[in-house]
């Protein structure tokens, strides 16, 4: 009973109760729901978006804010296609390249904000347009496809006909989790999303801390770009586009505050959790078309809605 | 926020094209055209027909809307025009941007515009623009209500019918089919759509359901995966767009559904690839190249005459099958 109870004063439980309703009403509806083709098929694009929402999470839990991931997503994802194809790069060396447009668009990231303080959302916004400008200028609006059956591979399915990209995702996951709650470095970066000003006359270095973040984000949106041109075969000059709100609405959803000092990545992965079941759901319990949006806002708003009160409730009615 | 930010932008954008504008009397415009393009332009314009023409691109970037750009380019180079090509590049939020970009066109007054139309918001601005003496022609996508002096382009009718008809030869006139489509507010896609009906209503071919994926293929797929879960009985997929038509043949390829019969639209290598596999029966083919080339010409007549011949310009589709894929370009 004791762990039941601590168990339903997790954060996370408040987002898991949506996600499972979620999956029980498809069910419900339509039983094709739980089969493994469907639940591999639905783990495998949460496996891609929660890089996303996981780099999202160390940016917002840093009190920061990114709307570039879905560009650098993009970019990283054609930059490794065209360099296996164009440059005739082995496949090791063109996933690196793509990673590295994700340690760029950190840097580039964390130098604009932290060294010109622009503010976050302009900066990133302008980092948004130029990545996308820069797949536009390489892929001249192109899509690349045929690549070596080595790279098709990272992108295909793995041991016990589970796709790479969900072990992946798990480990980073993990690591991450890992990463925010027992090191130096995340304690620090809640700190700074806390109090930034608190935090520097404890002595932690603000700019550092922040500019680790980007970087992080960033790498983890390439990897994910690179992750579905694998899974899709296809690089896609439109690829990414708007993935950013489904990322950060996504972290959202889980519980990672948008205002800084907290983030959970169980959470965040929950959350996109929900946002691409609901993708999913209503095709299948035949929602129309017309209607699909209206639908995903609404769950989107309950969602988070659920999750406050429960919250509200458990700290006294603060 | 992002709408404020947005406005911000474009009165930047604004402003500059306006400076753009007042340079340009002095020397010809520079744009995608090159160095040949600008001393043709500057011959022309010696001549005293160096029209200023923009292009409102739905999608910049997008293979489709290159292929038409070059049509322009070649047109430019030709007829020593200049066309500026401006519009949106990203696909999700395309359908609203276009609003801004065609604004802006506007404001930088060029002699003439053209643009994609069929959204409802264009209709208005296609108006304004009539009225401040900019003549406009709609390309690839028609506003018929508005006051455009033309329209070039697929005749989407004539397109989702062919696909319509493609269909019910390629499963025998019967299926159940469902339909995969870039956006819901797309009156061209739509319209292709209840074209498709059109053309298979004496067959017992019958429409499952209907869904959007944004013209992203990682959204298509998912929702082709869905679509498989949900309708076992179904037996074959339209796919409005490029992308859609190659999720399902995605899906298709790695799930092994054989017997489900894919018909798409566009010529993009990968979708002609899945063709000569047998994974896709047929798509639609449009001709973007023709658009742009015969757009610019459009322009520059219905300013050298004040009126051109027809109302709406049809570039006409081809039906691509494994029969003529190696053949259809010649």
């Amino acid at each position: 009973m004791k762990v039941i109870k601590k168990a339903m004063k997790m954060r996370e439980v408040g987002v898991l109760v949506p996600l499972l309703l979620l999956w029980i009403i498809t069910y419900f509806i339509n039983h094709a729901f739980f089969t493994s083709t469907n639940m591999i098929a639905l783990f495998r694009s949460v496996s891609i978006t929660a890089l996303g929402a996981i780099g999202a999470a160390f940016v917002f839990c840093g009190g920061m804010m990114d709307v570039s991931a879905g560009s650098v997503y993009g970019l990283a994802g054609m930059l490794a296609a065209i360099a296996m194809k164009d440059w005739g790069m082995p496949v090791a060396a063109a996933i690196l390249a793509g990673l590295l447009v994700g340690v760029a668009f950190g840097l580039v990231n964390s130098l604009i904000i932290n060294g010109f303080e622009v503010p976050a959302f302009i900066a990133t916004l302008g980092t948004q347009y130029i990545a996308r400008g820069i797949v536009n200028v390489i892929s001249e609006g192109r899509s690349y496809t045929g690549f070596p059956d080595g790279f098709n591979a990272i992108g295909g399915m793995g041991f016990f006909g589970i796709p790479w990209s969900i072990y992946i995702s798990l480990m980073v996951a993990v690591i991450a989790a890992y990463v925010l709650k027992y090191t130096v470095f995340g304690r620090s970066l809640m700190a700074v999303g806390g109090n930034p000003e608190t935090a520097r006359t404890c002595g932690i270095n603000v700019k550092l801390i922040r500019n680790a973040a980007y970087i992080i984000n960033a790498v983890l949106c390439a990897l994910a770009g690179i992750l579905s041109t694998a899974r899709l075969e296809t690089a896609q000059a439109a690829a990414g586009s708007g993935w950013e709100m489904t990322v950060i609405a996504a972290a959202i959803i889980g519980g990672v505050s948008m205002y800084g000092g907290s983030a959970t990545i169980l959470g965040a992965v929950i959350g996109v959790g929900i946002m691409e079941t609901l993708t999913v759901s209503m095709t299948m319990i035949k929602v129309n078309a017309y209607w699909q949006r209206v639908v995903i806002g609404i769950v989107i708003i309950l969602a988070v809605g659920m999750d406050t009160f429960k919250r509200k409730r458990m700290s006294g009615g603060k | 926020m992002r709408k404020r930010i947005l406005t911000a932008m474009m009165a930047g954008v604004l402003a500059c094209s306006m400076l753009y504008g007042c340079g340009s009397s002095q020397e010809p415009s520079e744009n995608s055209g090159g160095s040949a393009s600008e001393e043709n332009a500057e011959q022309a314009a010696a001549q005293g027909d160096g029209y200023e023409f923009i292009f409102v691109c739905p999608i910049v970037g997008m293979e489709y809307w290159n292929m038409c750009s070059d049509g322009i380019e070649q047109a430019d180079n030709e007829l020593g025009t200049s066309t500026q090509i401006v519009g949106p590049t990203d696909a999700s939020t395309f359908t609203t941007e276009i609003a801004n970009y065609m604004e802006a066109a506007i404001s930088s007054q060029p002699d003439a515009i053209m643009g994609y139309s069929g959204l409802e918001v264009m209709g208005p601005l296609i108006d304004k623009a009539t009225e401040l003496g900019i003549p406009y022609l709609a390309i690839d996508s028609d506003a018929p209500d508005s006051s455009r002096f033309a329209y070039i382009g697929t005749d989407p009718y004539n397109a989702g019918y062919q696909s319509g008809e493609g269909m019910a030869e390629l499963t025998g006139g019967t299926a159940k089919v469902a339909v995969l489509c870039s956006s819901l507010s797309s009156e061209k896609e739509m319209e292709e759509v209840e074209a498709f009906k059109d053309a298979v209503a004496d067959y017992d071919i019958e429409i499952l359901a209907m869904e959007e994926t944004n013209g992203d293929l990682a959204t298509a797929v998912t929702k082709m995966e869905a679509l498989v879960s949900t309708y076992p009985e179904m037996t074959a997929v339209l796919g409005t767009s490029a992308y859609d038509v190659q999720a399902a043949a995605k899906v298709k390829e790695e799930r092994g559904l054989d017997d489900l019969v894919l018909v798409g639209y566009d010529d993009q290598e990968e979708t002609l690839n899945y063709i000569r596999d047998g994974i896709i029966g047929g798509v639609v083919v449009q001709d973007p190249y023709t658009m742009g080339y015969e757009g610019v010409r459009l322009l520059k007549e219905y300013l050298d005459n004040g009126s051109v011949e027809q109302e709406v310009y049809d570039t006409g589709t081809i039906f691509v099958t494994i029969d003529n894929v190696d053949s259809y370009r010649d």
